[in-house]
């Protein structure tokens, strides 16, 4: 289906349960909200708010008698929700969940350039103290994101963008060529993987989905057109997407390497005696490979294809021959 | 350092650049 028809899809069942986990316990405690209020807030169309309370008002417990379902009645543009006290209930988190949002939040709050970050910090020491030493154990204070990614001087602009659905245009820098260039993108997700900010967007350029480093990107101009969102993937999804012309690089990893595969993008791995690594890594362009290799020297064997050991070796010379 | 290819070249510290010229050459050895 083109992306767009793919987008009118119904929503899944799971987005669609998470999203009245969130919406129905606010409803409960604010009775009377604008349905202009709720659109706004938790950021959904007219239509989809009404389906879920639709979808409600056949809910409950068991036995499902009219005393047990959820009642859901809107009047002159107003919601309230009645017999679903349960959803009043504050929220208890079991140990794993709590941890991985200690986790997470620690992992988001420790971004670079999240405007977000004091509010989530104090919302994670909260955490910590309410939770208490039981729950969290001795994980606060032993727990700290890895070293700030890059600076993104963008950030509130590309953030902007994706949320209002604005085209831009950038200059963009790519590692894979070392080229700079100009293009136009519409911005739908603006996320964090592996301590850098990435924008998963539609390149005007290239006509297809790509995924630019934030940091990489040299300046942000708006085009004052907007965008119909296709729904592309953020936050969770791969880093590399797969084209059909990718080659197959196999290369052979020492242990001091074996980061390579936690890395990149590998579609086959094979441990090896002494702790070393056998990996499949799939390649739209070499350019960044022939780099990787050149710094990882004595650590990583190309086993295939042939060729790239030759450019290598031609990067090593011509590197070499700044050095008189 | 050595990421960057032949875009870049170390100038100071002389330590670091010796590294440098010592990782290429054995890149350029055993390749």
């Amino acid at each position: 289906l083109p992306r767009a028809e793919a987008r009118k899809a119904p929503a899944k069942a799971s987005e669609r349960l998470r999203r009245l986990l969130v919406v129905v316990p606010y409803l409960v405690r604010h009775p009377g909200t604008s349905v202009e209020e709720a659109v706004e807030l938790f950021g959904l169309t007219e239509r989809e708010l009404l389906d879920d309370l639709n979808l409600l008002f056949v809910s409950g417990l068991p036995p499902y008698g009219p005393g047990d379902l959820i009642d859901v009645d809107i009047q002159d543009g107003r919601v309230w929700i009645g017999m679903a006290d349960y959803f009043g209930r504050p929220l208890r988190l079991t140990r794993a969940e709590a941890l991985a949002l200690y986790l997470r939040g620690t992992a988001l709050a420790g971004t670079p350039g999240l405007q977000e970050a004091p509010a989530m910090a104090s919302a994670l020491e909260k955490l910590g103290e309410g939770l208490g030493p039981e729950a969290l154990g001795a994980l606060p204070g032993r727990v700290e994101a890895a070293g700030p990614g890059s600076p993104v001087e963008w950030l509130d602009e590309l953030r902007g963008a994706a949320a209002t659905h604005e085209r831009l245009r950038i200059e963009y820098h790519a590692a894979s060529t070392a080229e700079t260039t100009t293009r136009e993108i519409d911005p739908e997700e603006v996320f964090v993987a592996l301590g850098n900010w990435y924008v998963a967007a539609w390149d005007h350029r290239s006509e297809a989905e790509r995924l630019f480093r934030a940091d990489r990107i040299r300046s942000v101009e708006p085009t004052g057109l907007s965008f119909e969102p296709r729904g592309l993937e953020g936050a969770g999804r791969p880093l590399y997407s797969p084209g059909e012309d990718d080659l197959e690089v196999k290369l052979r990893l020492s242990p001091e390497a074996r980061w390579v595969a936690e890395y990149y993008e590998t579609s086959a791995e094979t441990e090896l005696e002494g702790g070393g690594l056998e990996v499949v890594m799939p390649a739209g362009r070499t350019e960044w490979l022939e780099r990787l290799l050149l710094r990882l020297g004595a650590d990583a064997t190309v086993l295939v294809p042939e060729d790239l050991k030759g450019r290598v070796r031609d990067l090593a010379r011509r590197t070499r021959k700044r050095y008189g | 350092v050595l990421s960057f290819g032949p875009d870049a070249e170390v100038i100071d510290p002389p330590e670091l650049r010796d590294e440098v010229i010592g990782r290429l050459e054995a890149t350029l050895a055993a390749r």
